[in-house]
């Protein structure tokens, strides 16, 4: 079973097609990265998929079924999503924020049950939030409020959880502390991940899946090893580059050419 | 934080120790500016003796102030404070917008001109009394919001920026007024005094009568916004979160609106425009007080018009301020200081 189904989907915005034909589809039960140079779609494609706007046309199925026909609380007990920007209002505790996540099961008489209050704890452990939860989310620092963020997400306990662009704005330790999150997320308790990732080399290493877009559509899709090459970097990115190996872990590993000397150092000749 | 948790069966719910206990001082509050409001004036009463009216063991001239004077001014302006803070909450929630209220979008403004047309068209020209029932002023209240709410939907939906949308909000208010004096202009005097009275909003006049007519209404809308918060909170995080959680974000949106224009309708329905009540109550009690939610709000909103209209007739006794005045006092300092905030981009 496939998590997403794409049939000749276009996306994009209400006078302006991003991107149109795609098909394609997203493996249940593994981590895949949309990758794609600024303005590529990959950012408007995963919010199509996670509800937050109509696609243009086509069909998409989320878990065999049209994308549209789930409800929305059904929907949201089944993905969760996390928008590259998020801003808590003043005066709002982690904890309180992540008990916004157990909406999808409350009614107006159900508002905090023990399942929701289980879920809560689990998802305020599993980020390492536990100790913060009395603490203003505006008072955070960047790397505990994107985990406060993403225990938002997992206390809606849903199967898919998709990103956007999870690591922005975090430096390189905490982008590899929220990228270990999401590889245990996967391997520990099975869930899908899709995510779009700006650090090409981090994609690479986290991703059982990448799919990459250049020019309105697919360009190529597969694991890492298997997309990502010189004339693909040359293609989507416009970057002429050095595929290595990542020394660590064996992914791919590219080092970009300068357009400028620098140092003295000239680039080498190839 | 410690937190009480009731469950049973279908019904669940938490309450964190400091809310139960800001509650029962909210609630308090509320009782101290209700006895206030009804035991100070002309003829001052003590605890006691306020108490020996309520249980008709007071002089008769006592129980004739408390009962046909205070009474329905306290119980207005407990309403009206009730309704106005509610229906800015409901805004500030909804578009994610701090300076969001009935009177600064110019909600209070098209009431305002829907009223004095109201007053003009229905008012018999030789007895000078209405010539249609009371009880027809809040639909064109009603009207007046709404239309202003469908004007303020579409610039929401053309995704206009906060700061200018408060700035056009303020736009319609002079511009309402200005409709307003002219109306007034073309009336006679008594006509003149109504519709004056309106404008800077006192609960001097409130009878028993208006109450029977508000009351209902208030409570309707009030039981309304009880059951869309669950669904308008998640909103005041950002919409990509509410969707992603499962909240219905455009018929949430939608709704909350109206009801938002509707309670402001009933807000000043009779009392006129009580200015910054709307804006100020809902920060009150979600900054100051850390309570987001909307029976925090409404206590608030009841306690600040109660004292508000005590201040105005004490405060130059035996002349009285009009309420409206008194609200305004406090609260346009307060929007320059939230406008000034926002400029600097410490807000959104």
């Amino acid at each position: 079973m496939n998590t997403f189904d794409l049939q000749q989907v276009a996306i994009g915005y209400e006078q302006k097609t991003v991107l149109d034909g795609l098909t394609f589809s997203i493996p249940h039960g593994k981590i895949t990265v949309l990758l794609g140079a600024n303005g590529c779609g990959k950012s408007t494609l995963l919010s199509t998929l996670a509800r937050q706007r109509d696609a243009l046309g086509g069909t998409i199925s989320f878990r065999d079924k049209p994308l549209y026909t789930y409800r929305a609380k059904e929907a949201a007990r089944l993905m969760a999503f996390m928008p590259q920007v998020n801003v808590a209002p003043d005066g709002l505790t982690v904890e309180q924020l992540v008990r916004f996540g157990r909406y999808p099961y409350q009614t107006f008489f159900k508002r905090y049950s023990e399942d929701d209050e289980r879920a809560v704890e689990r998802a305020l452990a599993f980020t390492d939030t536990v100790a913060l939860r009395d603490t203003l989310v505006s008072n955070l620092s960047g790397g505990q409020k994107q985990r406060v963020w993403i225990a938002l997400a997992l206390a809606q306990e849903s199967e898919t959880i998709l990103l956007d662009e999870p690591t922005t704005y975090l430096d390189m330790s905490h982008q590899i502390e929220i990228l270990d999150l999401m590889y245990r997320l996967n391997r520990l308790e099975g869930k899908t991940i899709v995510m779009v990732l700006h650090d090409l080399h981090l994609a690479c290493r986290y991703a059982d899946h990448v799919i990459a877009l250049a020019d309105g559509n697919v360009y190529r899709e597969g694991s890492p090893n298997d997309v990502v090459d010189e004339a693909f970097m040359q293609d989507v990115f416009g970057l002429k580059v050095v595929v290595t190996e990542d020394p660590l872990y064996g992914t791919p590993l590219c080092i970009p050419y300068s357009h400028y000397e620098l140092n003295e150092k000239r680039p080498p000749t190839t | 934080m410690k937190s009480y948790s009731f469950r049973k069966g279908p019904f669940s719910f938490t309450l964190r120790k400091r809310e139960i206990v800001l509650a029962v001082a909210l609630l308090a509050g509320l009782l101290v500016a209700f006895y206030l409001g009804v035991a100070i004036g002309d003829t001052t009463l003590t605890p006691w003796s306020l108490l020996a009216v309520f249980f008709g063991s007071g002089d008769a001239f006592a129980e004739l102030v408390v009962f046909e004077f205070r009474m329905p001014r306290v119980l207005m302006a407990i309403t009206a404070g009730a309704c106005l803070a509610v229906s800015g909450h409901l805004l500030q929630l909804t578009i994610k917008n701090e300076l969001a209220s009935p009177e600064i979008f110019g909600i209070v403004g098209g009431v305002g001109v829907a009223t004095a047309t109201f007053f003009t068209v229905f008012t018999d020209e030789r007895t000078n009394q209405l010539s249609v029932p009371l009880a027809y002023i809040p639909f064109a209240s009603f009207a007046g919001a709404l239309t202003i709410g469908a004007f303020l939907f579409y610039l929401l939906k053309r995704g206009v920026p906060p700061i200018r949308l408060a700035l056009i909000g303020i736009g319609i208010s002079i511009f309402s007024q200005g409709i307003v004096q002219f109306m007034m202009l073309a009336s006679n005097v008594y006509r003149k005094n109504d519709i004056q009275q309106w404008l800077t909003g006192t609960v001097y006049a409130a009878t028993w009568n208006q109450l029977k007519i508000m009351v209902p209404l208030a409570v309707l809308f009030l039981l309304a916004a009880f059951l869309i918060e669950r669904h308008v909170r998640p909103l005041h995080i950002s919409e990509a979160v509410a969707t992603s959680i499962g909240v219905p974000v455009r018929g949430t949106q939608r709704g909350t609106l109206v009801l938002s224009c509707l309670l402001a309708g009933v807000g000043v329905a009779f009392v006129g425009a009580i200015g910054f009540v709307g804006l100020m109550a809902p920060h009150i009690a979600r900054q100051g007080l850390k309570l987001p939610y909307i029976w925090a709000t409404l206590l608030v909103g009841a306690i600040i018009v109660v004292l508000a209209d005590v201040i105005a007739r004490t405060l130059f006794y035996p002349y009285e301020l009009r309420t409206g005045v008194m609200t305004a006092v406090i609260g346009a300092p307060y929007f320059f200081y939230l406008l000034r905030r926002m400029m600097k981009g410490s807000m959104r």
